[in-house]
């Protein structure tokens, strides 16, 4: 059953801007990034023995883990959950043959896999363009110099977690208020507060919002470890269990009016 | 079918929505469910549907105790509750695929429920350009879709135009008659509740008024029995039958109104004025109509 409430989801989600934005949010960073690169190649050259993609890849998490990404997350959720309060939906839902929490799990891991598709393309795109730049201007060294292909999955998977805390808290807001600036407004006012957080508070650690800002800057930031991986991705972990599962106990006992 | 005991349920805690409401909807009738706005209509359909859970009281349908999770009984419910709901950017066609794989069906069934509610000419249309009553029309495709045994349907013939009203009336009918289809309906259209209904419950500020027949509502509020007569002279007959028999009359054009407790007084009626010379051409009984023993009823 929660294969055929996967493909609903997927039905449903055909003609949105919710499934434009997946792959507009993934391209959007690499292309402004190539851009940059393109027109201002020559500030780009690297130095002797520096590996050219270090800082591509730097600039592309950067500019995407502060505020894009978690961004996308915020619009990709509320506008999901937006099609079911505009069509009303949610009367009919509550009464189909299945149990709710097949329809609360369905809709999250299809949210989930949503997430997957824009950070799977974003970090597709980031070689392509390299490889692109590396073409027309080969000053910038793309092609002499070796992608580390096993640290830019490892750096996806990553990434891919550090979002999920994000990606629960906001379908909890958005199950909770019909309203769409609820959700968006909550989820961009915390955005702003991490990214205040994450410049001189040393438990920034703890903020959802902040995962994603942290792991761009680790090498500037000192995460404490549990069990040999940084905190904010078991943190992340935990918070996705954790509030995924208060708010499905929510959504069982949810009562349309 | 449906059997509703005692429910009680306030969205407030200061007043009561639905105050320990009970009725019986027999298998295979059609039953219309009647009240003002704000009487509890629509908070019964959702208690029914489990959307909101009562109080107190018990809820079955089809021997399934419902509540939030009464899937078996999911399965047997088709239900249109106040507007349809579907999703407006995407055609009709792909909203009842949609509903078919939450249901578990495969799309066999989606062109023959899309003719039987006459909308397969607008099947690849996308559902938020259809007018009213193509909406509403939508709304009741998307619960005929998994064949269910009850339907329940909260103002199904609104926005629907005259030859709407009557195609759903037949639909809905032919549903009943043909598939053994219960169908628990609430409607404001009382002449369309007469026309398909078998029984009625009729409720005001969430309290049941009546259950029963339309015919037994009839017994119920109406004690005496009113008859037309069409004649030649209206006026001396009026002053005849008045000075002579127990019974109540109003003018009306070509004719006159009697009541009276007694039946048995008609033939004496008749008697009396031919004797008298006075032409008759039509002696009719007037039976209210549901809308009179409605207003009646709801003392409106």
């Amino acid at each position: 059953m929660l294969y055929s409430s996967l493909q609903a989801e997927w039905k449903k989600s055909r003609h949105t801007f919710a499934s434009t934005l997946i792959f507009s949010g993934a391209f959007l960073v690499p292309v402004v990034s190539f851009l940059i690169y393109f027109f201002r190649w020559q500030h780009f050259i690297p130095d002797h023995g520096t590996n050219a993609w270090n800082e591509f890849i730097d600039m592309n998490l950067s500019l995407s883990a502060g505020l894009l990404f978690p961004f996308l997350v915020i619009l990709i959720v509320a506008l999901n959950l937006m099609l079911e309060n505009k069509a009303d939906s949610w009367k009919r839902l509550y009464i189909l043959p299945i149990r709710r929490e097949t329809l609360f799990w369905g809709k999250l891991l299809f949210l989930a896999i949503q997430l997957c598709c824009c950070t799977v393309l974003f970090f597709i795109t980031i070689p392509l363009t390299g490889i692109i730049l590396g073409l027309i201007h080969p000053e910038l060294a793309f092609l002499s110099h070796s992608l580390d292909i096993v640290f830019l999955l490892t750096l996806s998977i990553r990434f891919y977690i550090s979002l999920l805390a994000i990606l629960s808290i906001q379908y909890f807001i958005s199950l909770a208020f019909s309203n769409i600036i609820v959700p968006i407004a909550t989820g961009m006012m915390l955005i702003i507060v991490s990214i205040i957080v994450v410049q001189g508070w040393n438990q920034a650690y703890y903020d959802p919002y902040a995962f994603s800002i942290l792991l761009s800057r680790e090498d500037m930031v000192d995460i404490p470890t549990w069990f040999g991986r940084p905190r904010t991705e078991l943190l992340s972990i935990v918070y996705f269990s954790l509030i995924s599962l208060g708010a499905m106990v929510y959504f069982k006992q949810k009562q349309v009016k | 079918m449906i059997d509703v005991q005692s429910i009680n349920f306030s969205y407030r805690k200061d007043e009561k929505t639905i105050d320990d409401l009970s009725f019986h909807v027999p298998a295979g009738s059609v039953y219309g469910f009647l009240g003002a706005n704000g009487s509890g209509k629509t908070t019964t359909i959702r208690l029914l549907v489990g959307l909101c859970a009562a109080k107190s009281g018990l809820i079955t349908i089809g021997g399934n105790k419902i509540d939030r999770n009464s899937v078996n009984a999911f399965h047997k419910i088709g239900s249109l509750i106040e507007s349809p709901s579907f999703y407006g950017h995407l055609t009709a066609e792909e909203n009842l695929h949609i509903h078919a794989l939450y249901h578990g069906l495969t799309t066999d069934r989606i062109d023959p429920v899309l003719a039987m509610v006459g909308l397969e000419y607008a099947a690849k249309k996308r559902a938020g350009l259809y007018s009213l009553g193509m909406k509403q029309r939508l709304g009741l495709a998307l619960c005929l879709l998994h064949d269910p045994e009850l339907l329940i349907l909260d103002e199904p013939l609104n926005g629907l135009d005259p030859k709407g009203i009557a195609e759903i009336r037949e639909l809905l009918l032919r549903m009943q008659r043909d598939e053994g289809k219960t169908i628990f309906i609430s409607s404001h259209i009382l002449s369309e509740i007469e026309n398909v209904c078998n029984e009625i419950c009729i409720i005001d500020k969430g309290k049941k008024l009546f259950s029963g027949s339309i015919e037994a509502l009839r017994r119920t509020i109406v004690k005496k029995y009113t008859y037309r007569i069409a004649c030649d002279q209206p006026e001396e007959a009026s002053v005849l039958l008045e000075q002579s028999l127990p019974v109540e009359i109003s003018p009306e054009a070509n004719g006159l109104r009697f009541l009276t407790d007694d039946r048995c007084i008609v033939p004496e009626v008749i008697r009396l004025l031919t004797e008298k010379n006075v032409r008759l051409y039509e002696v009719t009984p007037v039976e209210n109509n549901l809308e009179e023993l409605y207003l009646k009823l709801t003392n409106l």
